[in-house]
């Protein structure tokens, strides 16, 4: 049987630490000696479900600097779910976010009716840094605008450096798209399991953040 | 064909550099640049590897960086207002080569110097500006050469090898990505048939090896050889060692990777063992490729590819004049350039004959 592959395409300004949202996924460490994305970057994540079934998350993450959103259609395409992250720390990076949404869904080659519906989760990431200039209320506020009755647009504040809720927004999505009800449970090794649970992820109404 | 010496220093090949550091010093004292670009054993000369302690003066030399010089401008144009690009360049400065004992140090001279270079010629090109990709070539240079040189060799490296690729629209890389799609259904049809069906396609892994110049790929051993003959023969080398890497590469995407995944985990990571410098460019080199099929394919590309219809395929056209076989030295073109660098004149110093290009130049 074939494996099911989700793709989750990361998008946001240079330098609001898309790669190490996903380093810190994918590996539990975080580094500050990383390197600009240019054009896109590629790592996957085998997970298994508790009915024995292999998942592959496709983790797309993109370069941040406007010019390279004419790439953006090749990488979107065919996506299922979409983390948008900006930089606590910087109010741009978040005003930016109506712009790479919106581009994002022009691009991804969805049916209109599909759009509204979409997968997406919103992550302010760099909350170690005591220096917020985005609140709470304003992500909150900015999803809320965004979501649609059959979705809605979960919000996580995260740090890629110590890891807070890192892997829960990563979850998060993951059960946004195919799989409700699912938590991912570390087992140490490269590929972990998603058990059942009662109090379905997707089913909360209430923000993380 | 290269003769895949290296530059080390044991005894037996001491003697060799010594000669090939002595024939190069030679060369970018004595010879005009119009003509070592004709020469064929010059052109071997290079595919086996400028010797290290001359490398900065040949790729400054082979680039005309020197025409392009204008005394004292590097400093004002450093003097200049912050441009609007001003954080995007200091995010790329704090992640350049950050391994790099020259880049690692937070503000360090190397960071300082980047910060400069890119700075500058965000002023000098404002058209352009400053787009990512750009920090990895200056800071591959000023691994080489001091601030200002690097500077000047990436007016003349974005100039002439690489126009259009970093532009506001990446027209050149979108042009680019259907070519080597071309190319390779010509050269690998069992490879692009393989990666077609998995749904990978080039604009997937080419931007991140041609906007970087491969500095991000390749094992460092490789990049210096790979810029010692692009600033020879021109961005020409770019399609030669992209179809390299998928041949070497073949074997291993056609029987372990079956997937999507696989296939593109293994190419945006290659690992360095498969891309050593001497079985890199020797399979580089053997491939036969003529610029009339890369300009044929661009053309191609300009007209009918949904993807990229309408983009102007001519800057493409102009980097391929670069390099071996060019009748005459080019004039630095400044025509895209606007604000301060439309005063600027090309300094010519080295060059002699015409100083256009030809009508209608003869791609081979």
């Amino acid at each position: 049987m074939p494996k099911d592959i989700l793709k989750v395409v990361i998008i946001g300004d240079g330098g609001v630490g898309k790669t190490c949202l996903r380093n810190q996924f994918i590996h539990k460490r975080f580094t500050s000696s990383y390197k600009a994305t240019i054009g896109a970057d590629f790592i996957t994540k085998d997970v298994h479900t508790d009915d024995g079934r292999k998942v592959t998350l496709q983790l797309w993450d993109t370069a941040g600097q406007e010019r390279f959103q004419s790439l953006g259609v090749s990488y979107y395409r065919g996506a299922d779910a979409c983390c948008l992250v900006y930089d606590t720390t910087n109010f741009q990076t978040f005003h930016n976010l109506e712009r790479w949404r919106a581009d994002f869904l022009k691009q991804s080659s969805l049916p209109p009716d599909l759009l509204e519906d979409f997968p997406l989760i919103l992550i302010g990431n760099k909350i170690d840094i005591d220096d917020r200039v985005v609140s709470r209320r304003q992500a909150r506020a900015w999803a809320q605008q965004h979501s649609s009755p059959r979705m809605e647009i979960r919000c996580f504040e995260a740090s890629a450096k110590d890891g807070t809720n890192v892997e829960e927004a990563f979850s998060c999505i993951a059960g946004m798209v195919k799989i409700p009800q699912l938590e991912f449970d570390m087992d140490g090794s490269d590929s972990f399991h998603l058990n059942r649970r009662d109090d379905s992820l997707r089913g909360r109404k209430s923000c993380a953040c | 064909m290269g003769n895949s010496s290296r530059c080390t220093s044991t005894h037996s090949s001491m003697k060799e550099y010594r000669e090939r550091e002595l024939k190069w010093l030679s060369v970018v004292s004595k010879m005009d640049v119009g003509t070592v670009e004709k020469d064929n054993k010059l052109k071997k000369l290079v595919r086996s590897g400028i010797p290290a302690s001359i490398r900065a003066k040949s790729w400054q030399f082979l680039s005309r960086s020197r025409e392009y010089q204008k005394p004292g401008l590097y400093k004002t144009l450093l003097q200049g207002a912050k441009s609007s690009v001003h954080d995007v360049i200091e995010q790329d400065v704090a992640r350049c080569y950050p391994n790099h004992v020259h880049f690692m140090r937070r503000d360090g001279e190397g960071q300082n110097d980047l910060r400069d270079v890119l700075s500058a010629y965000a002023q000098y090109n404002p058209d352009l500006g400053y787009c990512q990709g750009m920090h990895c070539l200056a800071g591959c240079m000023l691994m080489q050469m001091p601030a200002e040189d690097a500077f000047w060799l990436l007016v003349a490296t974005v100039d002439r090898y690489l126009k259009g690729y970093f532009d506001p629209s990446l027209s050149q890389i979108r042009i680019d990505t259907v070519v080597i799609g071309e190319l390779l259904r010509e050269h690998q049809p069992k490879l692009a048939r393989h990666l077609e069906s998995n749904g990978v396609t080039p604009i997937m892994y080419i931007p991140s090896w041609f906007l970087t110049a491969f500095t991000l790929s390749l094992p460092w051993s490789s990049v210096l050889r790979l810029w010692d003959v692009f600033y020879f023969e021109g961005v020409k080398v770019f399609y030669r060692i992209t179809l390299a890497i998928l041949e070497i590469c073949k074997d291993h995407l056609l029987q372990n990777c079956p997937s999507n995944s696989e296939l593109l985990a293994f190419l945006l990571h290659i690992p360095h063992k498969y891309l050593g410098p001497d079985l890199l460019l020797e399979t580089a080199f053997r491939i036969k490729l003529s610029k009339s099929d890369i300009a044929k394919y661009a053309r191609k590309a300009s007209i009918k590819d949904a993807s990229v219809a309408g983009l102007p395929f001519e800057p493409g056209l102009e980097n391929l004049k670069v390099g071996q076989n060019q009748s005459t030295s080019s004039l630095p073109s400044l025509k895209s350039l606007s604000g301060i660098s439309k005063r600027v004149k090309p300094h010519r110093s080295q060059t002699s004959g015409p100083h256009t290009l030809p009508k209608s130049s003869h791609l081979t």
